[in-house]
């Protein structure tokens, strides 16, 4: 069920009625009956797979905690090889469930793509090459409850908490509907228990004035802003030959501003309708397009995929005894300055080309991912330098001038990782490359026919513009004058508020592009 | 007192939404050439209706009120539209008798519309009425029904449909200046490119049939759907219950419409008995007697939209049978298969198609009676030459000189080596 659908809002709808006429101690099952209709949408099979996955976490998790119950009872000293046991035992339970689960998902997404190489390659060396792939769409939300099952998992082992008892109240922490398209990736601590707290979850009119905005605001985002700017980065990317280089860049310009506006708006949705049930879940955007450097975007970015890759990949091994005695050798070996870039870069690394690698399989994920390490590296490796640059040329780093021009450049490096994904293929970003080198044709910006041709008329540019100069305007108030955009619009007097209003709903509903002669667009990060 | 001002608030928004909706739609949707405008307009102003005609452009185009009025001294109205589909015309029987009160209904029923689903109509099919239809309850379930989910923004805010006028500065201007005009606001007529309105849901349309060549076959277009099935029932139940007498009716198609798509029979035979099914009575004026009714081809402005003058036969025809003038047996054959054989040997026109591999076109002759037609073709070079590509044979499948669109000429004769017709057409 899209979000932009008139089926869910119908659906939010009827669900939100549900939820406030059952008595507060019951309205999790509403919510967990709404979210495995809202599954069941996507298909039985689905749900199905949902639950089973649930079960898997839920069982995994209890058995760990009940360990971990065992072990409190002992004394670590007095006791050592029955705790050893216990520990071994736990530790046991925890690799199985994350080789299960993590391979479960490695095979969903990867198995067609390796299946098609091994078809190639035995097809090259005259084989038959007749591994059958699957037909079949990965299954909906699959990457987001696999990371927050095992986010929950892990928080189980490392005892950060204890265990939900319950499969029910478990199962709904999973499935939960705002955030199973597109996350964002919730942490057990933080959302398991909202669903009942009776004190948060009654009936608040301002809460859901609050949730009304933010709502507003994301369909603002996607229907009115990415949609119109996908008509146009997709109808480029359609046209490999005859397009000039200065159109193609424009549309890796674009793109970026595309993938920002469809993202964090899904995440306004998805933050606005859980308000409606009194549940908080996590900010995944911090205006990125404020970020000074590439580690700064990142951490403002998809912020709970980040913080949970630092928490349960990087953090974990660049603090493993294992990894810290390796970093000690090679330091000892090739002398300090290696090793730390050894310390520095190989966690990076890894992280990248997984992260890469989790945004879609093919080789154009892979370079995107080594190409964010690479920035990574440079920018940890190269700072001390730079710093002593700035100084030398007698730069201030803290003027806005300077500022100004990190946000550009941080905002060009994350379009040239862009320009790695969009084309489809390193082939046709090669293509363009060169294509911007030998036919820029700056005239063709300018040139009113050629929008045409990638399904917009020059008109549309300015809708195009006022949409993202908004974006811009409230990503602005919010950064500087530290207020998030709903509460900008609560402190105007209630005639601007009403205009605000009638202008973004206006906006949506007359010159959002949905129905009748558009496909209705999915969320850019819904097939992850 | 801080809900009364979230409310008020509310208010306030939903109150400034709604002008905003209304002033776009007044300069981005042009419907000054819309004459289901002035049909509805016309609704509303009847105070009486004694016979109320609802169905497709064949109605408008094949009808006039005016005519049947001076026939049966009574007031006569058609409220039909284009491709106005089934549910549509039950709901504009309901709109009309809450206007006025309605003693019958004559409902056109044509094939076109009732082998559809509900589910397969255009949003236009649906907003040519609803744009006019006054708000009530009844006419948001008609939509709610009528209308996909994805399409209700659409369905029911016309300026979402229009949005992409806002490009035009000039269009706007244009749309404005049109709409201030007298003659948009009195509801008087509009300018129609080959017709002209003449009031009461009739337009006097000119033009003749030409070239009856098609490479699409006309006829029957599948079994009556159950959806329209549901509909006649809840339409006869509720003509009972309001006292209206409900009558189905259908008007001419061209002969080379009904002969092209095999046998009309088919849909003829079904038809007829589901509104029997449902006590309905069904007239169809294809099966029409010449001897009475005489529809020629000149009378048909396309292969199945009359012109004005085959409008005033058929109407003449229609008061006169209605009114008792002509009774049932007189005016109509028992089948179309029956009604064939009685006409007269004719040759209708041609169904031309390329097969899968575009190499041959196959040609399907079209005629009353079955003769040894031979066939000559000639097919259009780049200098714009017809060159023959078969002389004078009965060969049906031509091999075509090159894969790309071609224009052919065709030149039919019978078995006698008269020539009995010539077509133009690009394949």
């Amino acid at each position: 069920m899209n979000f932009c659908s008139m089926d869910f809002i119908l659906f939010a709808i009827i669900l939100a009625v549900l939820y406030y006429v059952v008595r507060p101690s019951g309205r999790w099952v509403v919510l967990l009956a709404g979210s495995l209709v809202f599954f069941a949408f996507g298909g039985w099979k689905y749900l199905l797979y949902a639950v089973a996955m649930s079960a898997v976490f839920f069982c995994a998790a209890n058995m760990i905690d009940k360990i971990n119950d065992r072990q409190s009872q002992l004394d670590r000293k007095q006791d050592k090889e029955e705790w050893a046991q216990l520990a071994g035992k736990s530790k046991r339970i925890l690799v199985i469930t994350i080789v299960l689960v993590v391979g479960n998902l490695v095979l969903n997404k990867y198995f067609n793509l390796l299946g098609e190489l091994i078809n190639n390659i035995s097809a090259y060396l005259g084989g038959s090459g007749d591994i059958v792939l699957w037909d079949i769409a990965l299954p909906l939300g699959l990457s987001y409850y696999t990371f927050s099952g095992l986010g929950y998992i892990l928080d189980v082992y490392w005892k950060r908490y204890r265990s939900q008892r319950n499969y029910a109240k478990f199962l709904l922490y999973i499935v939960y509907f705002p955030h199973i398209i597109q996350g964002p990736i919730e942490r057990y601590g933080l959302l398991g228990n909202q669903f009942f707290d009776e004190a948060k979850i009654r009936f608040d009119g301002e809460r859901i004035r609050n949730a009304l905005v933010w709502m507003g605001y994301g369909y603002f985002k996607k229907l009115f802003v990415a949609d119109r700017i996908s008509i146009f980065v997709n109808g480029v990317m359609a046209e490999p030959k005859g397009t000039a280089g200065s159109i193609q860049l424009f549309a890796i310009l674009l793109s970026a501003a595309w993938i920002y506006a469809d993202f964090s708006g899904y995440m306004d949705i998805a933050k606005g309708v859980s308000m409606i049930f009194g549940i908080e879940i996590n900010q995944n955007f911090n205006h990125p397009f404020l970020s000074k450097s590439i580690p700064e975007w990142w951490r403002r970015w998809h912020m709970s995929l980040s913080s949970w890759w630092k928490d349960y990949i990087y953090m974990p091994m660049a603090t493993s005894l294992r990894f810290i005695s390796t970093c000690a050798k090679v330091k000892k070996k090739f002398g300090k300055n290696v090793g730390k870039f050894f310390k520095d870069a190989v966690p990076l690394l890894l992280i990248w080309t997984t992260t890469g690698l989790w945004h879609g399989t093919g080789a154009t994920y892979l370079a995107w991912g080594l190409y964010f390490s690479l920035i990574f590296i440079c920018s940890v490796t190269f700072a001390p330098a730079m710093t002593k640059l700035l100084q030398k040329l007698h730069i201030n780093a803290d003027s806005k001038c300077f500022h100004l021009f990190q946000i550009i450049r941080t905002y060009l490096l994350f379009c040239v990782g862009r320009l790695l994904t969009v084309p489809g293929s390193l082939r046709y970003t090669g293509s363009i490359v060169k294509n911007m080198f030998t036919n820029f044709n700056v005239n063709a910006i300018f040139s009113g026919s050629v929008y045409e041709k990638y399904g917009i008329c020059i008109q549309e540019l300015g809708f195009m513009f006022v949409g993202i100069a908004v974006i811009i305007i409230a990503d602005c108030i919010e950064e500087y004058k530290k207020k998030t955009i709903s509460q900008w619009v609560f402190d105007r007097n209630w005639f601007v508020r009403s205009v605000i209003y009638a202008v973004v709903i206006v906006a949506i509903v007359v010159f959002g592009i949905y129905g009748v002669d558009f496909s209705m667009e999915g969320f850019a990060y819904q097939d992850f | 007192m801080k809900a009364l001002k979230i409310l008020g608030v509310g208010v306030f928004t939903v109150t400034l939404v709604v002008l905003s909706l209304f002033g776009l739609d007044y300069v981005l949707s042009d419907d000054t050439r819309s004459f289901a405008r002035l049909i509805m307009h016309e609704l509303y102003e009847q105070e009486n209706i004694d016979s109320l005609i609802v169905g497709s452009s064949h109605v408008y185009s094949g009808l006039d009120p005016a005519i049947i009025d001076k026939e049966w001294n009574q007031n006569t109205f058609s409220c039909s539209t284009s491709a106005q589909r089934y549910d549509t015309s039950f709901m504009l029987l309901r709109e009309a008798n809450r206007v006025a009160d309605i003693d019958t209904c004559y409902f056109e029923i044509s094939m076109y519309s009732t082998t559809k689903d509900i589910g397969d109509g255009i949003l236009a099919e649906i907003c040519t009425v609803s744009d006019f239809l006054k708000p009530s309850l009844d006419k948001f379930t008609y939509m709610l029904k009528a209308v996909k989910p994805e399409d209700y923004i659409n369905a029911f805010c016309r300026a979402r449909r229009n949005w992409k006028s806002i490009y035009s500065l000039e269009e706007m201007k244009e749309t404005v200046a049109k709409k201030q005009k007298d003659s948009y606001k009195n509801y008087e007529t509009v300018e129609l490119k080959s017709g002209e309105y003449k009031g009461k849901g009739f337009i006097d349309f000119e033009g003749e049939l030409q070239n009856a060549a098609t490479s699409v076959k006309g006829a029957y277009q599948g079994p009556i759907s159950d959806d329209f099935r549901d509909c006649l029932r809840e339409m006869a139940q509720y003509c009972r219950e309001n006292d209206i007498e409900l009558i189905c009716f259908a008007t001419p198609l061209s002969e080379y419409t009904l002969a092209s798509g095999g046998s009309y029979d088919d849909y003829y035979m079904q038809a007829k008995g589901i509104c029997e099914e449902y006590g309905v009575p069904y007239y169809d004026f294809n099966l029409a007697n010449p001897s009475v009714l005489d529809i020629q081809d000149s009378d048909f402005r396309d292969r199945t939209h009359l012109n004005g003058t085959g409008a005033r036969k058929l109407t003449k025809g229609f008061a006169d049978f209605f009114s008792g003038k002509i009774d049932e047996e007189e005016m109509f054959y028992e089948s179309y298969a029956q009604k064939q054989e009685h006409l007269t040997k004719r040759f209708i026109g041609i169904v031309i198609k390329r097969d899968e591999s575009k190499e041959y076109c196959q040609i399907t002759p079209i005629a009353t009676k079955e003769d040894d037609y031979q066939y000559e073709v000639y097919y259009e070079d780049e200098n714009g030459a017809y060159v023959s590509i078969q002389e004078k044979s009965s060969n049906l499948k031509i091999k075509m000189p090159k894969k790309g669109k071609t224009r052919l000429r065709i030149r039919v004769y019978d078995s006698q080596g008269n020539k009995v017709a010539g077509f133009v057409k690009s394949i």
